[in-house]
């Protein structure tokens, strides 16, 4: 039934906007990350969303999911601060190229999406409800 | 069953269909709504209630991007035009409920 199909489009949504934040917030979270446990530098990742086609006879109706998390070629920032233990020898420090600002408002249409995916997951819910309700009341 | 009553039952179901797949499509659009190079697709209805056998509508791609209020938007009117139709249906069929019962009780 075309209706549960549209449950199964929105906790989709719903699961890529997740992976967006969790991508944006480990961005804002590392950006002033010096060292990893590697020993390399963190690098700000983002994510690739591709869309899969819904069972369906017509086959034009998309899912959208996640394809990968990739590391950005942002370059790092060089940050004055001599007192620090990893400033190089002129007194610079090499920080993740995380662009705060950008982030910020990829955080803020993440946020529009989800909500949004949401109330179609609500009102699907609803429309169902009231669909299995036919019959009952009459 | 030739009854007025029967074809009406029959339309209503048939655009029930046609509004649960555009619910389908809208929600498709909302979700890829941040998926890059993704077209929102359509769903173009025919107002043919003449030919109760023609497919009632079809799945278009258009060339757009999704924009998230307006689709927002339209699939708020086409989950309150579903309701409407459920209305509908559930009226009708005791209208016909009636006549099976010949008229006693409700």
């Amino acid at each position: 039934m075309s209706m549960f199909r549209v449950l199964d489009i929105s906790s989709a949504g719903l699961s890529v906007e997740q992976a967006r934040l969790e991508a944006a917030s480990s961005n804002l979270a590392n950006a002033n990350t010096t060292r990893s446990a590697s020993g390399a530098m963190y690098q700000p990742v983002t994510v690739v969303v591709g869309s899969q086609v819904v069972e369906r006879a017509l086959g034009m109706i998309q899912k959208p999911v996640v394809v990968d998390v990739v590391p950005t070629n942002a370059e790092p920032r060089m940050v004055y601060e001599p007192g620090h233990p990893d400033a190089n020898e002129k007194g610079f420090v090499t920080k993740p190229g995380v662009d705060t600002l950008s982030t910020m408002m990829d955080l803020m249409s993440i946020s529009r999406s989800y909500e949004a995916n949401l109330r179609v997951f609500d009102i699907t819910r609803t429309l169902l409800q009231k669909t299995l309700e036919v019959g009952s009341r009459s | 069953m030739g009854s007025l009553n029967a074809s009406v039952v029959e339309s209503i179901s048939r655009e029930l269909d046609v509004c649960a797949m555009k619910h389908e499509a809208y929600s498709a659009n909302i979700a890829n709504a941040n998926v890059a190079g993704y077209e929102r697709v359509e769903v173009s209805s025919s107002a043919n209630t003449a030919q109760l056998s023609a497919p009632a509508a079809q799945l278009l791609h258009t060339h757009d991007a999704v924009k998230l209020d307006q689709e927002m938007a339209k699939l708020s009117s086409n989950a309150v035009r579903y309701e409407m139709l459920l209305t509908a249906y559930q009226q009708t069929a005791g209208i016909l409920n009636l006549a099976i019962k010949e008229g006693r009780g409700a």
